[in-house]
């Protein structure tokens, strides 16, 4: 009210929060102390907390990138993958055990100023049409998204973690090890561990104490991970069974919005802090085996005021095999020009239909369009009946159009 | 220098990935590496993003199978992590640089040592490359820039703070195309 130049304790200053801050120091996760990037049961906690409490954790983008927003395809080529993904925490939860499930609640997510999409070479569901690097920044703040790599385009803020999780058990190790290691022999995609840039270095690492056995955070588990589930928004809780005592707490790789699918192989990734808050649910690992959500008017408010639906069928050209039934080696396949209950190739179906759709319609290069797909098209599946042909629709909000 | 140009016209594909000994989380990454030749530069240095760009448009003429394309780090520590890591091939730095990398000296201390060699000096910089890069592949790119307006005439007694690479001493001296390593 007056003019004096000593600030005094205003409303500001009184507090009720009991919170635990996860502190992001240093330039990349390999200078951070409470960062990590592959799961262990040996990785220590950095800090604990109890049920109930606040925590902040303080998070780095997906490929603890140096992009800025004059970044080009140029910087994309040149950026470091043994880094991927940055993990904050893991944080104790004091109290629970291997047995319980970890309830938490989504308290808050901040933003940062700046985030990016981008096409992948050789990544992405239509990696096998997408082959050149491709990268949009996004300037961010809490209502939209707007890029000018991207005219015309407003994508709402409808931020979610990522990758959430908790560390597994050894024998969850074990198991996940061994069921990845046979289909890694048969073809398919799966990423042994790899010491080279892994931290933390003393667990994960080229002389780490147990190299061989630190799983990659690419695939989601039982554990969590990268889910990349956007229905987790901010008021959800999401429940994980616990692996080993104090559960071992980690969030990275936010989401400032998403599309179901995340087609191009990112979304608006983003660097955040991110608030939560957790329950322990004493014996519920018996019956909740994998993650699960708890939500309420999210899904609802997350949908659009209009929409254009694409209808995807499970066909194809005769003599192609589409770049996910390669490892399949199956000639069947190859000559037939309809699949039967096959719901990858309905997505794709319905994905290429509503590229189309939207540089027919809204002027966009394929390029954008395929951004624009993987933060605001929604692949769904219409029905799982009527055979042979399962439909998967693509839907796009409309919304995101300035016009 | 005409005809040997003429000879640069074949070969070089998937040059760029060959040597890719690097690990990634995205395995598929490993494919567009090796589909082209990166030509790395960093932020730091823009002098250095001018001359990648500007030799991707020479290599794509002289040299089209290496499907040459621009990688710009945000400095010169990423470009040593990179080219360290075999998940980079080929860069341009300025000579400090090139000597401290080579050296792990300052800045470059966390990477270690990183084994480099000079490919041909561009302007007031240098293209050098991983000390393992094959031999026809250096050969080949030296041959494909020696002579242009980047590299009017390069002399082969120049010191650069690192060794000449053996591939682009024999373009240079007029030795025929090597086989592959």
């Amino acid at each position: 009210m007056g003019t004096a130049a000593v600030s005094l304790a205003d409303t500001t200053e009184v507090k009720w929060q009991d919170t635990v801050t996860v502190a992001k120091t240093g330039t990349h996760c390999v200078d951070d102390p409470n960062c990590f990037n592959r799961y262990h049961p040996a990785i220590p906690p950095i800090s604990r907390a109890k049920p109930g409490q606040m925590i902040v954790f303080q998070t780095r983008d997906a490929l603890d990138s140096d992009l800025t927003l004059d970044s080009n395809a140029d910087d994309l080529a040149a950026v470091d993958l043994n880094l991927v993904h940055p993990m904050t925490g893991p944080v104790h939860i004091e109290g629970a055990k291997r047995g319980d499930v970890l309830a938490i609640t989504l308290v808050d997510i901040v933003p940062d100023e700046y985030g990016y999409t981008v096409i992948v070479p050789g990544f992405g569901f239509l990696r096998d049409i997408y082959t050149e690097p491709f990268l949009v920044n996004w300037k961010l703040s809490r209502t939209h998204a707007v890029s000018d790599q991207m005219p015309g385009v407003k994508v709402p803020y409808e931020a979610f973690m990522g990758s959430v999780g908790v560390l597994p058990g050894a024998p969850e190790v074990k198991d996940w090890l061994a069921r990845e290691t046979a289909l890694g022999s048969a073809g398919g995609v799966a990423l042994p561990p790899q010491p080279t840039g892994a931290l933390p270095t003393a667990v994960c690492g080229p002389e780490g104490s147990n190299k061989t056995e630190c799983l990659r955070t690419i695939p989601p588990r039982e554990n969590g991970g990268n889910m990349d589930v956007q229905q987790m928004q901010i008021g959800t809780t999401l429940l994980l069974p616990c692996f080993i005592d104090g559960c071992g707490l980690f969030v990275g790789d936010v989401h400032y919005a998403q599309g179901d699918g995340e087609v191009s192989g990112t979304a608006i990734e983003m660097g955040a802090v991110v608030t939560v808050r957790t329950e322990i649910r004493e014996g519920q690992a018996a019956v909740i085996k994998g993650p699960e959500v708890e939500g309420g008017p999210q899904i609802r408010n997350m949908e659009p005021t209009k929409f254009y639906q694409t209808i995807g069928l499970p066909l194809k050209q005769s003599g192609v095999v589409p770049t996910q039934y390669t490892y399949l080696e199956s000639k069947k396949i190859t000559d037939l020009s309809n699949l039967s209950e096959d719901l990858t190739l309905a997505a794709r179906d319905a994905l290429i239909k509503m590229i189309d759709y939207i540089q027919r319609k809204h002027g966009l290069s394929a390029e954008q369009a395929y951004i624009l797909a993987s933060v605001a098209v929604d692949l769904r599946v219409g029905q799982v009946v009527d055979v042979p042909n399962y439909i998967v629709t693509a839907v796009l909000k409309e919304d995101v159009f300035d016009e | 220098m005409i005809r040997r140009r003429r000879l640069l016209k074949v070969g070089l594909a998937a040059a760029a990935g060959l040597l890719l000994g690097g690990h990634t989380p995205y395995q598929q990454w490993v494919v567009y590496r090796r589909k082209h030749l990166l030509i790395g530069c960093h932020k730091a240095d823009p002098r250095t993003y001018d001359l990648a760009k500007q030799t991707v448009a020479l290599l794509t003429e002289h040299l089209p199978a290496a499907k040459a394309r621009v990688a710009r780090a945000p400095d010169a520590g990423r470009l040593a992590s990179l080219l360290g890591t075999g998940q980079l091939d080929v860069s341009i730095l300025d000579r400090a640089d090139t000597a401290a990398m080579s050296q792990g000296l300052g800045a470059f201390a966390p990477y270690g040592q990183t084994a480099l060699r000079v490919l041909i000096p561009l302007d007031d910089r240098i293209l050098v490359a991983r000390a393992d890069f094959p031999v026809r592949y250096a050969w080949l790119l030296t041959g494909a820039l020696a002579g242009t307006e980047l590299a009017a005439a390069p002399d082969v007694a120049a010191e650069h703070g690192v060794p000449w690479h053996p591939g682009s001493v024999d373009f240079l001296q007029g030795r025929p195309e090597p086989g592959d390593d």
